[in-house]
């Protein structure tokens, strides 16, 4: 055991991760090589003269024979051309480059935020146990992870910007990651809106998983050693309930990459979440496949990451 | 209070005309002018996926409304149509003077008035029309084995229009040029449907590198030979790689170059968010009131309608159809605000040039020979009720249409099409089907029991037994109303006992798969019919001829034009068109317009209003019927300037 079993864990891991990112990749790209003339005539206003989709057919290399393509396709995605959006007129590489960092900003501090409020009122709980607090803490939980965020925002929004104008009724316009930041009148409700329901789910796992933590042995031994309740609940209660909510936040990352459809939706905030809604309707099958990928590689890292912090904060799991 | 301030005036004096029970005013009401004040920026809210993505007024690939109003405000097409509320050639917004057409309507002479020049100083001259020209060709080459109906790449394209029918360009001197075309033309038509087309371009971009001297790409002085059209493609390919690297778009040497009232001050493709400043050397015209005027991006309705109630952020905006409150004057130009917004805002709806329909497929192997019998055409608009559509549906924002030109304005307007040549009657129906060889069954499904083409007969391809049942896929995700209207609608046509399974589908589906032309899709059979929620503005085909439309070579379906999705193709149709492109005068419309209108080459429906909302002492004037924007004749009141 040790160093040396949890590197090679961490090997086996990551290699399944690149064969599984690779099967995805060969999936999309049959799918696309086998839709991909239909798919883009699609892109074009109706009537278009043939002509025209031709043109654009031999610059995307459907007139090649398909191993070619197939071979062409997957090349360019290792070189980081993931393909051309003719609906934004940019590489597809470049519209999401754009949103991702405002996504990430959006979806971490409001993760960060959730993070910061749940652990403490999952302890909370626990400490208050079956007290009025703690009924209050759970019913407030069930209230705001029962309800749709689209719902939720509508509501902050029609409060604290249309009714007191506190904030903005949009997220921030600006490009600037720091700009976006501090716009607090813009960001403030969009982090409100994730954050309140992300509390509410984190906070109950929290509860949960500190309450098994202190039926454990080995908090009864501490215990009985004499070590006071706060040491007890700090130190060894609080640090191994921690354990699922890393791979809680592990499993957040294709989210947090993905986007919040309905919250940007709602706050006129463009990010990933948008841009694969538009892609989808447009239809635009360059940036479909393009966001599909980022998300599935999202999917893949957030589990590895997951898997190897628990791995490492848990030494007694070891998979082979 | 913006009715207080008596910033919208209801038009007491408009023509009206007649539908059914409706009346309809024909005449948009005028806005009261503020008195002007200087500076201040103003916000303006684009549709949602309505964000431009080009900059370069040249791409087949690119070439929507959102592009066109962010081109226009820096690159002054050659004509401006829109002329307060009317859709006519307006030449103070134009870079052109009126053109002076020979006795024999085959050459036109365009100058360039001397106050036009560009943002670095040069003239908008002739060699800038030429530039143009030389692009478009690019734009649209025919190959040697060119269907005939060959587009190339320029969205506009009509068969045998322009530049086809265009023999040779002559710089006259420098701020002049003459057009000798290769028949003689209906001068109306040729400047409004031709001439319309172009944009002068600077001889800045004619160049092949950013680094290249002005007019060094050899593109504008002449129209190019077979011997330097290389040099021409490397130009037109040089712009659109530009043109698609949006994080240059304001600080291009390229783009900055403009002759329109505005220039870019930000450009954010992410969020939709543009801004411009007034151009300081803009010649054409007065310097804009406004100090800044921005486009502001939104990702939906909903979002827009929040921000819009909000009232911090918007200047001009627009109310979803479905926040609408109820139009209690029955006027389709005016109706109290909804109260969300009627502190803030006044409600300026206006309407586009353009008409709705519904397209049938004509050549769909199971619909299309019913479709193809003008009677059963003829049955289907009978069928339809738009003055009820209007009241239930849009609540009075909405107009009928009788035919392919539109009643308001009613400035194209035959005296024929004034009243509806199908009012809402389905005992007419009923006898239509019944004297052409039908069973009718109302509440079911009434079939043919008459095969053949002579009189009385169901027409040719129709075998007896055959249903008069059809597929309309129609645009889910818009207005609430649009599955109650399409409901309605297919109870209307029952009534006749014509069946219609209504499928609802997203636009992107309808647009994209329904649309193929038979030419596309051998069997022609995935399109019966469709309701794609839209209809057809006439921008930058200003005079509704048709061309683009409907027109086709002889009786060869293939051949349609690039908007013809009906694939109708009539040679009296086509002759029809020929005369108003080729004669002078307003009959020769009137005789096209007249005959598609009985004709029922699509299945026509209301045209719904812009929905405009305008802030509080701020004057938009009467809005473009084309969706254009000058916002450089838009302004604050004196004395509620914002500061900048």
């Amino acid at each position: 055991m040790g160093v040396v079993p949890t590197i090679g864990y961490v090997v086996r891991r990551f290699i399944q991760a690149i064969i599984v990112v690779l099967g995805v990749v060969l999936i999309t790209q049959i799918f696309w090589l086998l839709l991909g003339p239909t798919a883009l005539r699609e892109s074009f206003p109706p009537r278009t003269p043939p002509s025209t989709i031709h043109h654009f057919f031999v610059l995307m290399g459907f007139n090649l024979p398909f191993p070619f393509q197939f071979v062409k396709e997957v090349g360019n995605l290792f070189t980081g051309n993931f393909g051309y959006s003719l609906s934004l007129n940019q590489s597809v590489f470049s519209a999401i480059s754009v949103r991702l960092p405002r996504t990430v900003l959006l979806l971490g501090t409001s993760t960060v935020l959730a993070l910061l409020i749940a652990i403490p009122l999952g302890v909370l709980q626990v400490v208050r146990r079956n007290k009025p607090i703690d009924y209050a803490l759970t019913g407030a939980s069930f209230f705001f992870y029962g309800m749709p965020t689209f719902f939720l925002g509508v509501v902050l929004v029609q409060i604290f910007a249309v009714h007191w104008h506190l904030f903005s009724a949009e997220g921030p316009q600006v490009t600037n990651l720091w700009s976006i930041f501090t716009d607090w009148r813009g960001f403030t409700l969009p982090v409100l809106t994730l954050a309140a329901v992300t509390i509410a789910s984190f906070s109950r796992y929290m509860r949960s998983s500190m309450m098994e933590q202190m039926t454990e042995d080995y908090i009864r031994t501490a215990r009985a050693k004499g070590m006071r309740n706060r040491r007890v609940l700090y130190l060894h209660g609080l640090r191994n309930a921690l354990i699922p909510i890393v791979t809680l936040l592990g499993l957040s990352l294709p989210g947090i990459v993905g986007g919040a459809l309905v919250t940007e939706s709602v706050f006129n905030f463009p990010g990933m979440g948008l841009l694969f809604l538009h892609a989808a309707e447009a239809p635009d099958y360059p940036l479909l496949i393009g966001t599909s990928l980022l998300a599935t590689i999202a999917t893949v890292v957030g589990s590895l990451l997951a898997d190897i912090a628990y791995a490492v904060l848990d030494p007694r799991i070891r998979y082979s | 209070m913006a009715l207080a301030l008596g910033a919208l005036l209801l038009g007491a004096c408009g023509s009206t005309s007649s539908s059914g029970s409706s009346t309809t005013t024909t005449v948009a009401p005028t806005t009261a002018a503020l008195t002007p004040g200087q500076g201040g920026v103003a916000t303006w809210a684009e549709p949602p996926s309505g964000i431009p993505t080009f900059i370069f007024p040249m791409n087949a690939a690119y070439f929507g409304t959102p592009e066109f109003q962010m081109q226009q405000m820096m690159y002054r097409p050659l004509y401006w149509f829109g002329t307060g509320s009317q859709p006519t050639l307006n030449l103070s917004l134009s870079v052109g003077e009126n053109p002076v057409y020979n006795s024999t309507d085959t050459a036109v002479t365009i100058t360039i008035p001397s106050k036009w020049v560009w943002s670095n100083g040069e003239p908008v001259n002739a060699g800038d029309i030429l530039l143009w020209m030389n692009m478009l060709r690019i734009e649209a080459p025919p190959p040697p084995n060119a269907k005939d109906n060959y587009g190339g790449a320029w969205g506009d394209f009509a068969p045998g229009y322009f530049p086809l029918n265009v023999k040779s360009i002559v710089a006259d001197n420098s701020s002049s040029v003459t057009f000798n075309l290769t028949s003689a033309v209906n001068p109306y038509w040729f400047t409004y449907n031709e001439l319309s087309q172009i944009t002068p371009l600077p001889a800045s971009w004619d160049v092949t590198s950013l680094t290249g001297a002005a007019g060094s790409g050899g593109c504008s002085m002449t129209l190019y030979t077979t011997a330097t059209q290389a040099q021409c493609i490397n130009v037109f390919n040089f712009l659109t790689a530009q043109a698609k690297i949006q994080t240059t778009y304001v600080t291009s040497p390229l783009w900055s170059v403009v002759d329109g009232p505005w220039t870019l001050k930000s450009f954010d493709g992410v969020s939709g968010n543009i801004d411009f400043v007034p151009n300081l050397k803009y010649g054409g015209g007065p310097q804009p009131y406004l100090a800044g005027f921005d486009m502001l991006g939104f990702t939906t309705d909903t979002a827009e309608y929040d921000v819009l109630k909000a009232g911090n952020t918007i200047d001009v905006g627009y109310i979803p159809p479905s926040d609408l409150p109820a139009n209690v004057s029955g006027s389709a130009f005016g109706g109290p605000n909804a109260p969300a917004l009627a502190d803030k805002y006044s409600f300026q709806p206006f309407y586009l040039y353009g008409y709705n329909y519904w397209v049938p497929n004509f050549y769909n192997p199971t619909v299309g020979p019913i479709f193809r019998q003008l009677y059963a055409r003829e049955a289907i608009q009978d069928l339809s009720n738009q003055a009820l559509w209007i009241k239930a549906f849009f609540d009075g924002y909405a107009v009928p249409t009788y035919g392919p030109v539109p009643i308001v304005p009613s400035t194209w307007e035959s005296p024929a099409e004034a009243t509806d040549p199908f009012p809402y009657n389905p005992a007419t129906a009923v006898s239509l089907l019944k004297n052409n060889g039908w069973t009718v069954n109302p509440g079911g499904i009434s079939v043919c029991a008459k095969a053949g083409t002579a009189p009385g007969d169901c027409g040719a391809d129709i075998a007896v037994g055959q249903k008069f049942e059809f597929t309309v896929d129609w645009a889910t995700g818009a207005a609430s109303f649009q599955a109650q209207e399409q409901n309605l609608a297919a109870a209307e046509q029952a009534g006749a006992g014509i069946k219609i399974n209504l499928v609802g589908e997203l636009f992107s589906t309808i647009i994209g798969t329904d649309y193929y032309p038979c030419e596309e899709d051998a069997s022609c059979a995935k399109f019966v019919a469709a309701d794609w929620g839209g209809g057809w503005v006439y921008d930058p085909d200003f005079l509704p001829t048709g061309e683009p439309l409907f027109g086709c070579t002889g009786t060869n379906p293939d051949t349609a034009a690039s908007a013809d999705s009906s694939s109708y193709c009539s040679a009296e149709n086509n002759n029809l068109i020929k005369l108003s492109t080729t004669s002078a005068g307003k009959q020769s419309l009137f005789n096209y317009e007249n005959y598609l209108a009985k004709q029922v080459p699509v299945f026509y429906q209301p045209e719904t209003a812009q929905l405009t909302e305008v802030i509080d002492h701020f004057y938009v004037g009467p809005q473009n019927v084309f969706d254009d924007l000058n916002p450089e004749s838009w302004y604050w009141e004196k004395g509620f300037v914002p500061a900048s």
